[in-house]
């Protein structure tokens, strides 16, 4: 379909009759400002396609003008099916009319008008009016540009019905969509992400408990099979127990045993009383043996000891006269040592004297020394003193000086003044004539002289007479004075430092100064003569030094009288004898050394001498001693038994004890079975009694104790358990085999219902999706659209990221929504169906950037699609290119 | 002399791979055999009951379960029973036979719990012996039956060998173990030697027979089967007038529920009606069947929605139970079934691509849950249409 003019007679705003027309077959557009009507004409496009003109809704009464209210008119001129036609609605009610007239000739009025229309765009009927459907999407109103398609159900069915024919029927109507859900539904029922859930869980959980149970029960049934096994056995225990035992001859064995210790304990007990006697014997016999032996060896040993005590003395007399010998070498070496000693003690009192008597010369050098320095400070004091005696003849002083330029300075001052306001006269006298002419009677210095006059002056030419000149000058007294002033005072300065004038002032202050500059010197040197010495205690100045001088020389005095010398010897003379005595000393001291070395050798000898005279001391001592011990016991022992007597006694004993020994052999060899084997064997039985006891008595209380068990086991029948609990398992295993069976089909299921499902959306929303790429990547290089199965946007997608509509920018939802319109269009044309895109207003979000990008989209598109933009943005839409159309009003 | 022998009633059983309600009731039909057999005795004339072993299902049991067997025995003061441990109920000292005669045994009850022979009867001047061959232990190395050849009874007396265990070293019952020799009766001098441990009825020699157990318990087969029963349900009434005389036997029903297994390959929808009516002539009374159908071979997606609607949800709620077995069935889902789910659109899609991966052998778990995931498909697309 392509709109080619529309006219609109008293619509709505519109008095009388406006028209567009001229519309092309791609993109126009029509710019206007606010109010020019551009909505107004987009109302009358779709009034008069899709309302009735004999319609008395009250949005189509709204058709007339608001003010006059007259009937209005539309009048639509199109082309469809490669014809033109002309549709003509006069909404007047009941009475409106309508008529379509054809290119071809035919000519349709009211009702066949209406339906024939409807035929022609494809759209319902209705009582009230044409169903817009896929129109109301394409043909956008102010304000709804940016919004989603949303396609109302009739529109939907318009666009799948041309999708289908495209691509075939490929969703499964209501009821395949609601299979997804419910296997989803089911699924779900039985399983999560994280496992089973619901009765699938809980059979799980019961198998789970059963098998506990089952562990639980077969761990019992074995107990209670162990405690009938335990039972039987010890059943068979007690019973072989009593069978293999004999209470009779056990107690008869147990006391033939006894008995038999009761006899071997008496045997025993003869045995060793016999034992003790033969050990008694046998100890005296060996006592007198030893007795015997004791005394022999004494014997021997006392013959020993006599000889060695001879030996020994012989040896304490060779020791003494050793020492001797060394002590007679020793004496006479310590005897030359102490001489050498006492000379060495003179030859230091002569060393101590010698360094004393040089002390006292270094005492008197000192001495003079002082009185050379004493000497020349008193001739520099004398030299000083005339010094200062010039000084004090020379009065011209600094000052005086000074004194005489200031009045030498002011009487020029004062001169000066007088001279400038004096009159001076000026003679020219002929020489001859000179001394005819004197003033105030003094003759004139030379011919030509000037005189500066203050005072009346008369000026005498001899022969001529006198001239008397008066100067007139107002200050005259006070120059006058202060001249009179600068000479006295210049005369008295000059009078005071004795001097004639200036100069002779200048040299007397200049020979002044050097007298004042020697004396100073010399002052300075005098100082230096005696500076002090703090070291010595002794202050700076001549009378610390002359007191100091005193000193010494008392101290001299006192050192000569001490020495008993009367002169001191000359130093040369001092120091030969002082290092001959260092010599002399040096020698002794070696000499000394080398007899005390000499000296350790005798000492050694003398040493030894005595250290081996003492051991020998000490041996003969202790021989001594053991000798007079032996002898001793020796004679006391003989008192009792003599030597043959006593080895008479021991041959006794000895036969004693023989015959003791042989006695007790004999009882030995009576002797049986010991005590202590037969209490072993007495201890054995006693206990294999109790051990059976015992036993029996274990064995009892463990049958007793077993059957108590078996029999408070039994009845709970833990088999019986254990088999239902089994049967349990077998059920629940089953149950939950089934469930992962169930699970398994129903994943199974749901992912090939979802791959097919989601193939399926994606070959039947291909068709649009195509057509909107194009565009899109002209507006957002690198994004794909995302539509759902009812051709709604759902977002797009970019760098594998789904951004939803709703969160997009509004500029960017309402270029998506005229991309998608479009879109449909193409698509409705692709199948000879008509589409005309309009938009009011839209693209009001844009900026700049992209509106420039949808003005080439619009204009690229436009070359299938007629479009037709209502603006009122005539700059912006200026950049479109688009054929402009007019609002005009009809001639 | 003439005697009811059972054995195996192994009372106590559980009955794990059915629901519980289904198995309180067959465990229940165990205890309620003991009744069964004196009333056979009664009928038959019979002075006691023979159990050759597994009285009971375990050592173990619960005093309710024993008590409740010997009481049911007291109620039928005129039938004499001989007790005997078998592999489940092996006597152990305080085990489980001493309970019972620390319960105070009714008069009429007889344990045999030790191998020697026991006169129980003195049949008109003729003394009846019983020669018991008691099982110890689960299994034996032992034939514990060799004792009879050499155990001494006054000429001219019944001999009865009551004996629990496989007369084959490897038994094709698969219950080996506890040997007993054949022809144990023959070298014994035994009239009769009544054997336990099979559960299905069969006799060796004239002189030695396995009653089988009086309750079915399995699913099992005779071997060379022609019908669907299993083993088990019977018991043997047996007379023996003198020592070596042939014993007269006969077998005697005693089994409350019938076991059946059916075995049956579908390759066409239309089976199905067959396979229900075969079912339905199973029993009158199909409240007493105990039913293992297996199915393999193919049904359609709506072949397999009959199956359910008919046998399942139909048949299969007036048995006593029913374990259905699918292992061997695959769906073969046809256009029409798929056309049922879609015609179009990706509900169709999927279904294609299930039938695909249930098609493909390379993977046969895969396959197999592919073909699960199509029937389920199925219903919910029934589902949705019931509720649109």
């Amino acid at each position: 379909m392509k709109i080619r003019s529309v006219e609109l007679t008293n619509f709505r705003k519109f008095v009388g009759t406006v028209r567009v027309d001229t519309i092309g077959d791609n993109v126009n557009v029509l710019v206007g400002r606010n109010e020019l009507g551009k909505s107004t004409l987009l109302q009358a496009i779709n009034g008069v396609i899709f309302e009735k003109a004999r319609s008395t809704a009250s949005h189509v009464k709204a058709f007339r003008h608001f003010v006059n209210g007259t009937v209005p008119e539309v009048k639509l001129a199109f082309d469809v099916t490669g014809k033109s036609w002309t549709i003509h609605k006069r909404f007047a009610g009941q009475a409106g009319k309508a008529k379509l007239t054809c290119s071809d000739g035919r000519v349709f009025e009211d009702d066949a008008a209406e339906a024939e229309l409807q035929r022609l765009l494809g759209f319902n009927g209705g009582r009230g009016g044409g169903e817009p459907g896929i129109w109301g999407t394409l043909w956008v109103q102010q304000g709804q540009s940016f919004g989603d398609t949303k396609l109302n159900e009739q529109a939907q069915q318009t666009i799948q019905g041309c999708l289908e024919a495209q691509v075939g029927l490929v969703t499964g109507g209501a009821r395949g969509q609601k299979i997804p859900k419910a296997v989803r539904e089911a699924l779900d029922e039985i399983q999560s992400q994280r496992g089973a859930r619901g009765r699938f869980k809980e059979a799980l959980e019961r198998l789970n408990e059963v098998n506990s149970e089952i562990t639980e029960l077969e761990s019992k049934a074995k107990g209670v099979s162990e405690l009938l096994t335990d039972l039987a056995r010890n059943r068979r225990d007690l019973k072989d127990a009593h069978s293999t035992w004999d209470e009779t001859a056990h107690g008869a064995e147990l006391e033939g045993e006894r008995n038999k210790r009761v006899t071997a304990a008496t045997v025993a007990a003869e045995i060793a009383r016999a034992r003790d006697a033969t050990r008694l014997a046998a100890e005296r016999a060996a006592n007198a043996r030893q007795m015997v032996e004791d005394r022999t060896r004494t014997i021997n040993e006392l013959v020993g000891l006599e000889l060695d005590l001879a030996a020994l003395d012989k040896e304490a007399a060779a020791a003494i006269a050793a020492r001797s010998t060394a002590k007679g070498v020793l004496d006479t070496a310590e005897g030359n040592l102490a001489d050498l000693r006492t000379q060495v003690s003179k030859n230091a009192a002569s060393s101590r004297t010698l360094d004393r008597i040089r002390t006292a010369v270094g005492l008197n050098t000192e001495i003079l020394q002082h009185q050379a320095t004493l000497d020349k400070a008193v001739a520099l004091d004398r030299e000083a003193m005339r010094h200062s005696e010039l000084v004090g003849s020379i009065a011209a002083t600094e000052q005086a000086v000074a004194r005489i330029e200031e009045a030498v300075t002011e009487m020029s001052a004062a001169d000066a003044a007088a001279n400038a306001v004096a009159t001076t006269v000026s003679f020219a006298i002929a020489p001859k004539a000179r001394d005819r002419v004197s003033v105030d009677e003094r003759a004139l210095g030379t011919a030509e002289e000037n005189f500066s006059l203050l005072v009346k002056t008369t000026i005498a030419i001899t022969e001529i007479g006198t001239i008397t000149v008066e100067p007139q000058i107002k200050n005259r007294t006070t120059l006058l004075k202060r001249r009179q002033d600068a000479s006295d005072e210049l005369k008295a300065s000059l009078e005071a430092a004795g001097v004639p004038d200036l100069f002779a002032a200048r040299i007397a202050a200049a020979q002044r100064r050097e007298h004042e500059r020697n004396l100073a010197q010399m002052q300075k040197d005098l100082a230096s003569l005696a500076p002090g010495n703090r070291q010595r205690k002794l202050a700076p100045g001549q009378e610390a030094l002359n007191a100091h001088i005193g000193e010494l020389r008392g101290r001299l005095r006192s050192e000569l009288e001490a020495l008993k010398i009367a002169d001191l010897p000359h130093e040369d003379t001092l120091s030969a004898e002082i290092e001959k005595t260092h010599y002399e000393g040096a020698r002794l001291e070696a000499e000394v050394a080398r007899i005390e070395a000499a000296l350790s050798g005798p000492q050694e000898v003398l040493a030894q001498a005595d250290r081996l005279l003492r051991k020998v001391e000490d041996r003969v001592a202790r021989l001594k001693g053991t000798t007079g011990t032996r002898k001793a016991d020796l004679e006391a022992s003989r008192a009792t038994h003599d030597d043959v007597a006593l080895v008479e006694v021991a041959r006794n004993l000895g036969a004693d004890a023989s015959e003791k020994e042989r006695a007790l052999a004999e009882k030995e060899k009576t002797q049986g079975e010991t005590v202590e084997a037969i209490g072993a064997r007495i201890k054995r039985l006693e206990s294999a009694g109790a051990n059976h006891h015992r036993s029996i008595s274990a064995l009892t209380n463990d049958v007793t104790r077993l059957t108590a068990l078996v029999e408070a086991n039994e009845g709970a029948g833990v088999e019986e358990m254990l088999i239902a609990a089994l049967a349990e398992r077998e059920r629940l295993s089953a149950t939950v085999a089934e469930f992962e069976q169930e699970a398994a089909v129903l994943k199974l299921l749901l992912e090939v219902l979802e791959t097919a499902e989601r193939e399926a959306k994606n070959r039947y929303l291909a068709p649009v999706v195509g057509r909107v790429q194009p565009y899109l990547k002209m507006l957002l290089p690198g994004a794909d659209i995302v539509l759902d199965e009812n051709l709604q946007i759902v977002g797009i997608q970019r760098e594998g990221q789904t951004e939803e509509f709703e969160v997009l920018s509004g500029g960017t939802q309402e270029q998506l929504a005229v991309l998608t319109r479009i879109a449909f269009a193409e698509l409705l044309l692709g199948q000879d169906r008509p589409a005309t895109v309009i938009l009011d207003d839209a693209l009001a979000f844009s900026d700049d950037d992209r509106i420039e990008s949808m003005f080439d989209v619009l204009m690229r598109a436009g070359e299938n699609v007629q479009i037709i933009v209502l603006t009122c943005r005539k700059k912006l839409f200026t950049r479109l290119g688009a054929a402009p159309l007019e609002i005009r009003r009809a001639s | 002399m003439k005697f009811i022998h059972s054995s195996d009633l192994q009372i106590g059983k559980a009955f794990g791979n059915f629901p519980p309600e289904t198995a309180t009731l067959l465990r229940d039909a165990r205890q309620a055999a003991v009744r069964s057999l004196a009333e056979a005795a009664v009928t038959a004339g019979a002075s006691a009951v023979l159990i050759a072993g597994d009285l009971y299902e375990k050592q173990q049991m619960s005093q309710t379960t024993i008590t409740r067997a010997i009481e049911n025995m007291r109620a039928f003061e005129g039938v004499r029973w001989h007790l005997m441990p078998g592999n489940h109920d092996h006597y152990r000292e305080d085990g489980l036979w001493d309970r019972i005669v620390r319960a105070q045994l009714p008069k009429n009850v007889m344990l045999h719990t030790k191998p020697g022979a026991v006169q129980i009867s003195d049949d008109d001047g003729l003394p009846v012996y019983v020669l018991p061959a008691p099982l110890r232990y689960t299994s034996s190395a032992d034939d514990l039956s060799a004792y009879m050849d050499s155990e001494a009874t006054p000429e001219g007396a019944i001999r009865i060998g009551l004996a629990h265990g496989s007369v084959q070293d490897f038994g094709s019952e698969g219950e080996a173990s506890n040997y007993v020799a054949p022809n144990r009766a023959d070298t014994a001098g035994l009239s009769y030697l009544a054997m336990g441990d099979w559960h299905r009825q069969m006799k060796i020699n004239d002189r030695c027979w396995y009653s089988g157990t009086p309750e079915p318990d399995r699913f099992k087969l005779p071997p060379g089967a022609a019908t669907s029963l299993c083993n088990g349900g019977a018991a043997l009434s047996v007379e023996i007038t003198t020592a070596r005389m042939v014993p007269m036997v006969q077998p005697v029903a005693t089994g409350c529920y019938k076991w059946h297994m059916v075995e049956k390959i579908t390759t066409d929808d239309a089976q199905i009606e067959l396979l229900e009516q075969e079912l339905r002539t199973l029993d009158k009374d199909l409240s007493k069947i105990v039913l293992d159908l297996r199915i393999d071979g193919i049904l359609s997606l709506t072949g397999r929605k009959t199956f359910e609607d008919r046998i399942l949800q139909g048949l299969g709620t007036a048995l006593r139970a029913l374990r259905f077995d699918e292992a061997g069935l695959a769906l073969n889902p046809t256009n029409q079934d798929l056309d049922e789910i879609d015609h179009a659109g990706f509900v169709r899609v999927a279904a294609d691509r299930l039938r695909a991966l249930a098609e493909d052998k390379a993977d046969p778990r895969q396959a197999k849950l592919a073909g699960q995931a199509l029937k389920r498909l199925y219903i919910e697309h029934l589902r949705q249409g019931a509720r649109l």
